[in-house]
């Protein structure tokens, strides 16, 4: 992104896209779409570890307070945020983390791969998430086809989101 | 301490890291009854795993001691079987039986061994876990025996595999009990304290009681064999309003050691139970 003007307008887009209209969808149980994802896949790729892991704090205990959650989201979002630059390193093969400032790009990391790292971190959050909230397998049926459904209309959402602010990236 | 400095610097967002994932946990575990149960069931599963595992390594490096200590029981069992032998021999002459006919000695205890999956020593109750249940004949009340024939505790609950037994170190367990050279019947309970200690409360202030006197089971409750050893008397008071005296045992079996066990059913409980149950005649119909 451009700076941090661009990414706090993002973080607030996406929050409120969350709050006020994802939130709200009562289309069914298994469509669940969490969009605020999209804030920590688009930190700047030279964030720094603890940088990531407090604005993961920050996004889900907005969400959980948002939510009526208390923790759950939190839960979730730590991990994603510790486990970035492993995720961005393996699925991405992106290692430049002190040289390359910006947001993640398809300029950036490659077409192919920076749609594969933005898919793995939705199903990871995603599968985290759904599977704190079921804490059973009792009834694997459900609880597949709520990560299922979830995950893609989070995808969808993010796409969405990030398809929005993609003119104000970074040329690079 | 530059070493700690560094190890600090090289892992903090680690430690963060997990610290902030332990809270969140903790916050949304305690958020609903469900999450509360389906967590503590879950955590349960892991500690139990965990347990299992560390006690099949412990048990493993015990198993020479624990051979010594079985070797030693069998040379006394032998022992007994020779007097047996001996007394059922005797029985035969005196009753004029020839070698072909047997002579019926009646078996009210019957044993069953088994293992301890878990024992704890340091709660106020403290159960032990072992590993046969109904499948193998175990039943709820059989009594629990160290495997050198020291009283341990109760069975209380089983499952098919599994039981339950209600350890001597409990604060809610009783047993009858006596004085082995005196006869003075008196109640051991543990207070929760030492896990080698009980107390031995309610003997007669006549009776003649000494330190090392053995204490064992009266064999009231039908469940505990008379004359199981339960400990040996470290010391004796005698009450203030100096009717009774209050002894403290030191407990025969190592509770903190416990690897495998006896049970111990009563054949004849259940007849003595049920005869207990039913209503006395009173005076006017026994005339």
């Amino acid at each position: 992104m451009k700076g941090k003007g661009s990414y706090a307008l993002f973080f607030l887009v996406t929050v409120m896209v969350q709050v006020f209209l994802l939130n709200n969808l009562t289309v069914s149980v298994l469509f669940a779409p969490m969009a605020y994802v999209a804030c920590l896949i688009m930190m700047p790729l030279d964030s720094s570890p603890i940088k990531m892991l407090l604005t993961a704090l920050a996004i889900g205990l907005l969400m959980d307070f948002t939510m009526g959650t208390e923790g759950l989201n939190v839960i979730a979002t730590l991990p994603v945020a510790f486990f970035r630059r492993p995720i961005l390193s393996f699925v991405a093969g992106f290692s430049d983390f002190d040289k390359e400032e910006g947001a993640p790009s398809e300029k950036r990391l490659g077409v192919y791969r920076y749609h594969r790292y933005i898919v793995t971190m939705v199903v990871f959050h995603s599968l985290l998430l759904f599977s704190v909230e079921h804490l059973s397998f009792d009834n694997f049926g459900l609880f597949l086809a709520r990560f299922v459904c979830s995950t893609l209309a989070s995808l969808v959402a993010v796409y969405f989101l990030l398809l929005l602010f993609t003119p104000k990236f970074s040329a690079k | 301490m530059h070493k700690l400095i560094y190890f600090i610097r090289k892992t903090y967002v680690a430690i963060i890291f997990v610290v902030l994932e332990i809270v969140a946990l903790r916050c949304y575990a305690y958020s609903t009854p469900y999450t509360q149960s389906r967590l503590l069931a879950g955590s349960n599963a892991v500690v139990r795993y965990v347990y299992s595992s560390l006690h099949g390594v412990r048990h493993f490096f015990s198993l020479r001691s624990e051979n010594i200590r079985l070797t030693e029981r069998i040379a006394e069992l032998e022992n007994r079987l020779d007097a047996v032998g001996e007394y059922e021999a005797a029985m035969r002459e005196e009753m004029g039986a020839s070698e072909g006919v047997a002579v019926s000695i009646a078996h009210k205890y019957e044993y069953l061994p088994a293992r301890v999956m878990s024992n704890s020593i340091n709660h106020p109750q403290n159960y032990i876990t072992l590993d046969k249940g109904f499948n193998q004949g175990v039943a709820i009340n059989m009594a629990v025996l160290s495997p050198e024939g020291y009283a341990v505790g109760t069975i209380v609950n089983c499952s098919e595999n599994f039981s339950i037994a209600r350890s001597l170190l409990n604060t809610s367990f009783r047993v009858s009990a006596r004085l082995a050279e005196d006869g003075s019947i008196g109640s051991v309970h543990w207070n929760g304290g030492d896990s080698q200690l009980a107390d031995f409360d309610d003997v007669t202030k006549y009776a003649k009681i000494a330190e090392g006197d053995v204490v064992v089971a009266a064999g009231f409750s039908h469940y505990f064999p008379s004359d199981v050893i339960i400990g040996k008397v470290e010391r004796a008071t005698l009450r203030e309003n100096a009717t009774t005296y209050d002894c403290r045992i030191r407990l025969a079996a190592d509770m903190s050691r416990l690897s495998n066990v006896l049970l111990v059913k009563n054949n004849s409980a259940g007849e003595a139970q049920s005869l207990e149950e039913q209503p006395l005649p009173s005076a006017d119909e026994s005339k």
